[in-house]
């Protein structure tokens, strides 16, 4: 018998509050469908992980050098969502981007206060990129700089993207009035050539190679997977990166994560500090997209909804929508959709970017 | 973990910076964009122009 149940005399209760957090995730993600392709795998490792001497352990440990700890798998990833995006609402209006730019203010701000709060430099910055609102660009800076906080960053990024439609109205709410969310703006979409959907891509990756070579994996391989998607002539790749590369290395990622997620590393003061930091970095870059918007406001003649300035984060398409929804909440024939999705894509892009810059202030210093 | 004020200050240069950064890259983007639009039309032209001839 004490072969059958010895095991169970080394269950210790932070486990078992680990076997909680698990199974919190795995709830929200089938019940709630929040990021459920990374956080039921997520969950479910957790509890596995968090077994007295676990085999669960090793296995994963050995997924996570060769996929995590070397950033293969957020790069993977990349090439997935680059496949997925339509950059043509940017393309339409380029400048956009801007939106894009300032809605990385919270990144940049949370640097700042988790340095406040004494975390090292290294760390400081890898939980900053939560405000990047873009996991993998997470899981690669936390990576890259070897953040000692790794699980909870990710944990932190994925569950605060979910939590969009809830954090970004509150904010918006807080920092406009009613006509403001109300002004409506005319959408005359430029002519977009398919060579410059191409070409798009390949420009973007040399450009922020050459400005923020820290930045080149991350960018390369996003605009790869564009460049899939908009070359036409590899439809069924474009569609196998949408669909099965996305999913499986979510899944893989999910599963590999959890084993930073075992008792003794996570439950610490310091995981609800950068769970409360994250926050910081999205209400920060949502202020920081208004603000943008309304600056724009005192020069322009053709006024702009200072919510599209919001959706310049890089949670795709989430942000858009609920931008969109908002306007027509405040009146039903306001239609921002497509320039919130222009300003929703440039999110993508400066995400990635904001990733290269902090690689490249922070990576030499650590 | 305690308040560590010499950090804060010290991480300000990267938070001026690093916001600024992005608009640059931004703006040289959105060069790039406008020149490829440009660009891309003369291609364009100049293929329909080959594909009448």
């Amino acid at each position: 018998m004490t072969e059958i149940f010895g095991n169970l005399t080394n269950l210790t209760m932070p486990m078992v509050i680990m076997w909680v957090i698990g199974a919190a995730m795995i709830y929200l993600a089938i019940v709630k469908e929040m990021e459920p392709t990374l956080l039921l795998p997520m969950g479910f490792g957790c509890i596995l992980c968090n077994m007295p001497n676990s085999g669960m352990i090793h296995t994963l440990d050995i997924l996570f050098e060769a996929g995590v700890a070397n950033e293969l798998f957020p790069l993977l990833l990349f090439i997935g969502i680059g496949a997925m995006i339509d950059f043509g609402p940017l393309l339409a209006d380029p400048k956009l981007l801007l939106f894009g730019a300032a809605a990385q203010f919270g990144i940049f701000f949370t640097l700042s206060m988790a340095s406040l709060l004494g975390f090292e430099l290294r760390d400081a910055a890898s939980i900053a990129i939560i405000g990047a609102a873009d996991g993998p660009t997470s899981i690669f800076v936390a990576q890259t700089l070897k953040s000692n906080y790794t699980a909870a960053i990710i944990v932190a990024a994925y569950s605060y993207m979910a939590l969009v439609p809830i954090v970004q109205p509150f904010c918006i709410k807080l920092v406009t009035t009613k006509e403001e969310r109300s002004i409506k703006m005319d959408y005359t979409p430029g002519k977009i050539t398919k060579t410059t959907r191409i070409l798009f891509p390949i420009v973007v990756s040399i450009i922020a190679s050459l400005v923020a070579p820290d930045s080149a994996a991350l960018v390369g391989f996003l605009m790869f997977g564009n460049l899939l998607r908009e070359c036409g002539v590899l439809r069924s790749l474009s569609e196998a990166a949408q669909n099965i590369l996305a999913s499986l290395v979510s899944l893989l990622l999910g599963l590999t994560v959890a084993v930073r997620m075992q008792a003794d590393s996570f439950l610490v003061p310091e995981t609800l500090m950068i769970l409360g930091l994250g926050l910081i970095a999205f209400m920060f870059d949502t202020f920081g997209g208004v603000f943008f918007g309304k600056f724009i406001n005192l020069f322009s003649k053709k006024k702009i909804n200072p919510m599209v300035g919001a959706a310049g984060i890089s949670a795709f398409p989430m942000s858009s929508r609920v931008i969109a929804k908002m306007a027509r909440d405040e009146d039903p024939y306001n239609f921002i959709l497509m320039q919130a999705a222009g300003a929703n894509v440039a999110g993508q892009v400066a995400s990635v970017i904001a990733g290269g810059l902090i690689l490249a202030m922070i990576g030499p210093l650590v | 973990m305690s308040i560590n004020i010499p950090a804060f200050i010290a991480s300000l240069k990267y938070m001026v910076e690093g916001w600024l950064g992005i608009f640059i890259v931004m703006g040289v983007i959105i060069a790039a964009i406008y020149g490829l639009g440009y660009l891309s039309e003369k291609i364009d032209e100049k293929v329909a122009a080959k594909k009448e001839q």
